[in-house]
C-alpha cells in the first residue's frame, strides 16, 4: 500500500450547482467524509485528478426526525448524528442498530449518510437498513431536483442512479406505521480464504394491524447477496395478512434461502450461507414484530402531532 | 489548490504550514508540526493508533485529508498534558496501571478515552470496553487499559466534587 496518495486537486465548493458543475471535468468526483474514497486511492484501486468537496455547501446539513413526518437527512449529515436521536432509535431502530454496530466506532464521526449509500459497496450495513424502511433519496443539478426510491437507486456493479452533473442532497425515511417496528443484524467472521462466506446482514420492517395480530405490511431485506441489499418479495406479500408468529416467519425465512442466488461452487460455503440467510431473516423479522407489539401508546407522540 | 499555506487549530494553537491537498492529517501532525505522539500503523482506518479529536470527535487522521480538516479543531496526544507539566488524569492512571506494554496504541486509547469520558463522565466497563473497540492494542493488554479508564474517570470525578 502507497505510503503517500497520488498528487490531486481539492476543491471546496460554495452551492450544489458549482459542485455538479465542477463533476463535468473526466477524473473529478464528489468528496464528503472519504472513509470508503481515501482508502481506496491509497490503495490504487481509483484514481481522480479533482476532489471536490461537498461539506462546505450551505443548507445540506439538515437533519430532523419525527414519528409521523419522517426522518431528513441532508447530505453532509454525519452517521454519528443519527446514533443519539431518540426517534432514530424508537422508530427507525434498524437504521439505529446498523449505525450503532458500525467498526471502527471512529468512522461515525467521519462518515456521512449520504456518502455511505452513494459508495455503492455490498458489504456496507446503512443501506440495507434503508431499504427496509424504503428511503427515499433526492437528486438535484442545482436547479431541479427528482425523487429515486432506494429500490431503483442500485444499478448493479457499484453504478448508482445518480446521473452526469447530478448529485444526491438528501435522504428521507416515511414515518412508520402507528403500531410497526424494524430490526437489523448481521453475522460476520474473519475471511479465511478468498472465496469464504464473510458477512450476512439483514433487516426487515413490520407493521401490525389494530388488535396487533396480523401483518398489514412487511420489508425484508438481505445484503451481502449480490451488488445490492435483496428486497424478498415473494416473502414480503406472503407475510401481509398473516398472524405475526413463528410459523410465519420461517416459512418467510425459507422464501429469503430460496431467492438469493448461490455465489460460488463451494457447496459447503452455500450450505453455510443458506443458514445464517434462514437465522438471520428469521430473527430481523420476529424482532421487529416484537418491537412492534412492545411499542408504546401512541397517545403518548400525540403532543407531537400536528 | 495545489501548494498553499494551511491553518491548524491544533491544541488551542493556529499552526501555519505547506499543505498539498493529497497530504493525510497525521502527515502533516507528525512531519510538518513535529507532533509526533500520533502514531501511523494500518494507516487504513481500522486500528485506531492515529486517534485524535476533531472538534472533540474520535476520527482517524489516517483516513482524513489534511484539508478537510483545516478549521476544526484538533486535539492530539501533546495536548493532554496540562501547561505546568501535570500529566492528565488519564495519562497518569495509564502509568499508574502499567496500562502500556510497547506504548504503540497509546495515543489512540488516550484520546478516544478522553472523548468518552467527556460524553459520559461515570462509564462501565462495557461503556469502556465499546468506546474503545476501534483501538486495538497488538500486545493485548486491554484489561490493564480498561481499568486505568475506569480509575481517570473516578479521579476526575473525585476531582470536580472537591472543586464543587
Amino acid at each position: 500500500m502507497a505510503r503517500v496518495l497520488q498528487p490531486f486537486e481539492f476543491i471546496e465548493a460554495a452551492g450544489v450547482k458549482e459542485a455538479v458543475a465542477a463533476l463535468s471535468q473526466p477524473g473529478t468526483r464528489l468528496f464528503a467524509g472519504g472513509c470508503d474514497l481515501v482508502p481506496a486511492i491509497r490503495r490504487g484501486q481509483v484514481r481522480y485528478d479533482t476532489l471536490v468537496s461537498i461539506m462546505k455547501i450551505e443548507g445540506l446539513s439538515e437533519f430532523s426526525s419525527h414519528p409521523k413526518v419522517g426522518v431528513k437527512i441532508g447530505a453532509q449529515v454525519l452517521l454519528s448524528r443519527l446514533v443519539n436521536d431518540i426517534w432514530v432509535g424508537k422508530r427507525w431502530a434498524a437504521l439505529h442498530e446498523a449505525v450503532e454496530q458500525l467498526y471502527p466506532p471512529h468512522i461515525r464521526n467521519m462518515g456521512t449518510v449520504v456518502g455511505n449509500l452513494c459508495a455503492a459497496v455490498n458489504y456496507y450495513d446503512v443501506p440495507v437498513s434503508m431499504f427496509a424502511h424504503r428511503a427515499v433519496l433526492t437528486l438535484s443539478d442545482g436547479t431541479t431536483s427528482r425523487e429515486v426510491g432506494i429500490d431503483d437507486f442500485y444499478t448493479g456493479g457499484r453504478g448508482t442512479a445518480v446521473g452526469a452533473g447530478e448529485m444526491v442532497t438528501q435522504i428521507d425515511l416515511p414515518p412508520p406505521a402507528a403500531d410497526a417496528g424494524s430490526a437489523f443484524k448481521k453475522i460476520y467472521k474473519a475471511r479465511r480464504r478468498a472465496d469464504d462466506l464473510h458477512k450476512i446482514n439483514a433487516a426487515a420492517y413490520v407493521a401490525l394491524d389494530e388488535a396487533k395480530e396480523k401483518i398489514t405490511d412487511a420489508t425484508l431485506v438481505i445484503g451481502c447477496v449480490g451488488d445490492s441489499p435483496l428486497r424478498i418479495t415473494a416473502a414480503e406479500s406472503a407475510l401481509v395478512g398473516q398472524v405475526a408468529g413463528d410459523e410465519a416467519f420461517n416459512s418467510a425465512a425459507e422464501m429469503a434461502v430460496a431467492a438469493v442466488q448461490p455465489m460460488t461452487d463451494a457447496g459447503w460455503v452455500e450450505e453455510i450461507r443458506s443458514d445464517w440467510i434462514r437465522i438471520l431473516a428469521r430473527d430481523v423479522l420476529a424482532q421487529a414484530a416484537s418491537r412492534a407489539l412492545s411499542r408504546h401508546d401512541p397517545a403518548e407522540d400525540a403532543h407531537l402531532a400536528y | 489548490m495545489s501548494k498553499r499555506i494551511g491553518t491548524f487549530n491544533v491544541n488551542g494553537k493556529n499552526a501555519d504550514t505547506i499543505v498539498e491537498p493529497q497530504m493525510l492529517l497525521v502527515d502533516v501532525l507528525r512531519e510538518k508540526l513535529d507532533l509526533t505522539g500520533t502514531k501511523r500503523a494500518c494507516a487504513a482506518g481500522n486500528c485506531g493508533a492515529c486517534t485524535v479529536l476533531a472538534d472533540g470527535d474520535p476520527i482517524c487522521s489516517c483516513i482524513t485529508l489534511a484539508v478537510a480538516a483545516e478549521g476544526r479543531e484538533i486535539e492530539t496526544v501533546e495536548g493532554l498534558r496540562a501547561a505546568d507539566g501535570t500529566l492528565h488524569p488519564l495519562q497518569q492512571a495509564f502509568i499508574d496501571h502499567c496500562a502500556a506494554q510497547c506504548g504503540y496504541c497509546t495515543a489512540g486509547m488516550l484520546m478516544t478515552a478522553k472523548a468518552l469520558l467527556e460524553a459520559n463522565p461515570r462509564p462501565t466497563r462495557e461503556d469502556v470496553k465499546r468506546a474503545l473497540s476501534g483501538n486495538s492494542c497488538r500486545c493485548t493488554g486491554y484489561v490493564k487499559i480498561i481499568d486505568a479508564v475506569m480509575d481517570a474517570a473516578q479521579q476526575i470525578n473525585a476531582a470536580k466534587e472537591v472543586a464543587a
